[in-house]
Formats: C-alpha cells, sequence, structure tokens
C-alpha cells in the first residue's frame, strides 16, 4: 500500500473536522495510507503573506522538511489552501537555490532541511490519479442516484494555475461525482471565490459573494453543495445563516465535504463520516446512506 | 549614484514569484475588474489600481481599501493577458502598506494579520477564539451578537474547539522563526 506523507491543517482539527474524519476513513476504504505528519505547524492560509514573504514559504517549508526527513515521496492535504501554499513553496525553493538557502538557514534551527522531492498534491487529485475513476466505481455500493449536487471547485485548489490544467472549466469534480451515481448539475460559479478570509476581514463583501454561490446552486436545482476546500464549507455553510438575515433570503442548502458524499456511496456509516453535525442538516445525502 | 525608485518598481520588488516589473506590462484592458469577485466592494477596481501605480499616486494607492479587499483568489491572476500576478501584487501592497503602517484607518485586514501571525509564533497552530479579539469590536452590536449565536451553535455541534492546541517542538520552532522575523516573547 503506497504511503502518503498526510497534512490536516488546522482547520480540520477544529471546524472542519468531518473532513479530516470523512477524509481518513475514504482513504482507508481505497487503500490509500495516509501517515499525519508528525508534530506539523500551521500553513498560514492567507494570513502570513501580508506580513512576510520569507516567513510564510519557511512555515510551509517546515511541514515539507518533516515530510521529506520520514521518507515521504507523496504529500497530500485534503484543503485547498494549505494545498496552494504548499505546491508553490516546494515549486519555487526547488527553482531558486537562494530561496532554498534563506528557508534552510531558518529551518537549521529546527534541525531540518528541505530539498524539495515532494510530489504535493490535493486529496482528490491523489484519489483521481492514484485510485482513479473504475476503481472508486468499484467500491461504490450505495450509488447517490440521481442526486443533484453542485460541484464546488473554489479558487486555490485550481489557481493560480500550477501546471496546464484547465482552469476556467474543470469537469474533473463533475467526473467524480458521476462516478458515485449522482448527478453533478451545471455550475456556472463553480470556481468562483467564496470570500476566504473575507469572511472576517470584509464581512459584507463575503457574505455577498457567499450569496452569490448558494443562488447560482439553488437556481441549477442542486440539492447539495459540494466542496473540496474546509474555507469554502464553512463559508457556504457556517454562514448561510448570517446570508439570510443579510439579505432576507432563505437559503437552507447542505454542503458537504466531496469525502462525505463518497464514503455515503462506499456504504460507510454516516456517524464515521462526521455527518450530524452540520448547521444545514445533510439530509438528502442521508437518504442514501447506509441504515 | 541611485535614483529614487518609482513606486511601480517598489511594489514590483516587493513580488517574489515575478521578475522585472510586471505592472509595466498591463494594457489596461480591466479583465481584472471584470473578474474580480470583490470588486464592487473596493474604492478602486484592481484596473485603476494599477493605473494609478503606474501614475506614482502613491499616497492615494495606499489609502485605498483595495488590495486589503483582495481575498487571493487569483482569478485575476490565471486571466491577466500581460501575465500579471494581480493577487501578488495586491500582496506586495499588502505588505508594503504593513511595513509603512500606511493603510487605511478601520480596515481589519491587516490586524487580523498580523494577531494570526503572533498567534503561529506563539503556538505554530491557528486556534479561531483566540483571534477574535483583533476584529469583534468592529462588527458593532450586531455583529457580536450574530457572531456569539454562531460561535454558541458551533460549541452545541461539537465543531468549535474550546483548548488552543501547541505543537510540542514549540522552542526549536521559536528559533526558527527568530530567525526570520524578530518576535519578542512568546505569548
Amino acid at each position: 500500500m503506497k504511503q502518503y506523507a498526510y497534512y490536516p491543517g488546522c482547520s480540520l482539527e477544529s471546524l472542519a473536522e468531518s473532513y479530516n474524519v470523512s477524509t481518513l476513513e475514504v482513504a482507508r476504504g481505497l487503500g490509500l495510507d495516509l501517515k499525519e505528519i508528525e508534530d506539523w505547524n500551521c500553513c498560514g492560509a492567507t494570513a502570513y503573506f501580508p506580513v512576510d514573504e520569507l516567513l510564510a514559504y519557511t512555515l510551509v517549508a517546515r511541514n515539507l522538511a518533516i515530510a521529506e526527513k520520514d521518507g515521504a515521496s507523496d504529500f497530500v492535504t485534503p484543503c485547498s489552501a494549505c494545498y496552494k501554499n504548499a505546491y508553490f513553496t516546494n515549486a519555487y525553493l526547488k527553482r531558486d537555490a537562494d530561496l532554498a538557502d534563506h528557508i534552510n538557514y531558518a529551518l537549521e534551527a529546527d534541525h531540518l532541511h528541505i530539498n524539495g522531492t515532494l510530489r504535493v498534491r490535493h486529496l482528490i487529485e491523489v484519489i483521481l490519479e492514484d485510485v482513479g475513476l473504475e476503481e472508486v466505481k468499484k467500491n461504490v455500493t450505495h450509488p447517490l442516484k440521481d442526486l443533484k449536487v453542485a460541484p464546488y471547485y473554489g479558487c486555490q485548489m485550481l489557481r493560480p494555475r500550477k501546471d496546464h490544467e484547465n482552469v476556467e472549466n474543470p469537469q474533473f469534480f463533475e467526473q467524480l461525482l458521476a462516478a458515485l451515481g449522482a448527478d453533478p448539475v451545471p455550475y456556472p460559479s463553480k470556481t468562483r471565490c467564496c470570500g476566504g478570509s473575507l469572511i472576517i476581514t470584509n464581512r459584507k463583501a463575503a457574505l455577498d459573494m457567499v450569496r452569490k454561490l448558494l443562488e447560482d446552486a439553488v437556481n441549477h436545482k442542486a440539492e447539495v453543495i459540494a466542496t473540496t476546500c474546509p474555507m469554502c464549507n464553512i463559508n457556504l455553510e457556517v454562514y448561510q445563516a448570517q446570508v439570510n438575515q443579510e439579505f432576507g433570503t432563505q437559503f437552507s442548502i447542505p454542503v458537504m465535504y466531496f469525502t462525505q458524499l463518497m464514503g455515503v456511496a462506499m456504504g460507510l456509516k454516516p456517524k464515521s463520516l462526521g455527518i450530524g453535525k452540520e448547521m444545514v442538516p445533510g439530509v438528502p445525502l442521508l437518504n442514501f446512506a447506509q441504515s | 549614484m541611485a535614483a529614487e525608485l518609482s513606486f511601480s518598481d517598489e511594489i514590483a520588488n516587493m513580488m517574489y514569484a515575478s521578475h522585472g516589473n510586471p505592472i509595466r506590462e498591463c494594457i489596461q484592458c480591466g479583465t481584472c475588474s471584470g473578474t474580480c469577485p470583490a470588486a464592487e466592494f473596493m474604492d478602486h477596481t484592481p484596473r485603476q489600481i494599477i493605473g494609478m501605480i503606474r501614475a506614482d499616486l502613491k499616497d492615494e494607492v495606499l489609502a485605498s481599501n483595495t488590495y486589503w479587499s483582495c481575498a487571493s483568489c487569483y482569478h485575476c491572476t490565471v486571466r491577466c493577458p500581460a501575465g500579471i500576478d494581480i493577487a501578488d501584487m495586491m500582496y506586495a501592497l499588502k505588505r508594503y502598506s504593513m511595513w509603512k503602517k500606511s493603510y487605511q484607518e478601520g480596515l481589519i485586514g491587516p490586524a487580523f494579520s498580523e494577531s494570526f501571525v503572533k498567534m503561529i509564533a506563539g503556538s505554530g497552530r491557528s486556534f479561531e477564539p483566540q483571534l477574535a479579539p483583533a476584529y469583534l469590536f468592529k462588527y458593532g452590536p450586531r455583529g457580536l451578537i450574530q457572531e456569539a449565536q454562531m460561535a454558541t451553535s458551533l460549541v452545541f455541534k461539537g465543531r468549535m474547539p474550546l483548548l488552543p492546541r501547541k505543537i510540542k517542538g514549540l522552542e526549536n520552532f521559536q528559533r526558527m522563526v527568530r530567525r526570520i522575523i524578530p518576535i519578542g516573547e512568546s505569548s
């Protein structure tokens, strides 16, 4: 069984704990061995970069260096912001010896050294590339037949561009949902931003951005919005009530992690996937769950 | 004898991942402004800000809420026909304004970033409730009540941790951080 250095990130220890447990359950079911990085630190999300760029890279590099020291070749994280930070830190220090020197000077104080040998990917990429849709289908025992799902990609999983991927109209999330038996609805806003940390620093702007995403999903008859990032999920789910208060709307659409959809389709128990902790109950998904 | 740098060059110098001065390549097409999901909440659109940087309107740019309204979604970056990493340029403006302490008064962004970095330097991990004092009072009474209601439901659902987490190797971690930025007594 191939082993991956697993970086959950801070959100997955608190508000997004359901994403962590569902990730681990689904990975186990698919034969992916996720080994949590020992004593990892916060990747900084979007909050370090306004203060000091070198510090931002170094804090991310520490986690990568610990994984390297442990002999890992693959780094995987379910959080889009952690992924973006890890991916670019790794890529930049590989191409820039000067940056690598600066980072390694700091890491030395923590008895670490980074070479940039890891392959950094988002969890959904690992599932699609290393497991594959055919294998995923084989694991589906409770198909999410006709469940209308809005595939919400968000930002940082796709952007900035990492390689030659399709950043304007990606299809991989739809393909994964279809493999689970679900019916992915057209969702024109699927790569539009949820507001990220503006939910704290510019509440008015962020709530408006969330409102537009909810509206688009409802207009396209989605019963559930599926996410690949804890920040997206928190903004769309936890702040749905505030959107309703601010705009007089009556949104009540469940927002679930893609791993929770996978887990239900694979016949795993909802409780083991962290289902039941939503602010907007995941009823449409629960209809398919193993009883 | 060094000539004084233009504001555009100063900002370009703070964009690590770009080379030369990409801001000069802007053709003022406005794709960024049309793409930006936060543009309507900005004093000046991204296109205007780039124009203003190039016109050396430093004070006006720094006084604008534009760059602190950027959510770092990189939609402008991937669409810019001139290849400017505009989201990164917004980060450079944030850094410049933090460095010079010259941002618009009343913004939550600078205080949030600063307390976030202090929190991480202190414990290695992020812990939401610890951040709250930095910005909560700015929401006004209604916002406070909304926030309290939400926090209560989250605790009730078992989603809000009540104790902060710390990494184990904190001492070495802080030595590492100190090699980059000076941090005071870790608190």
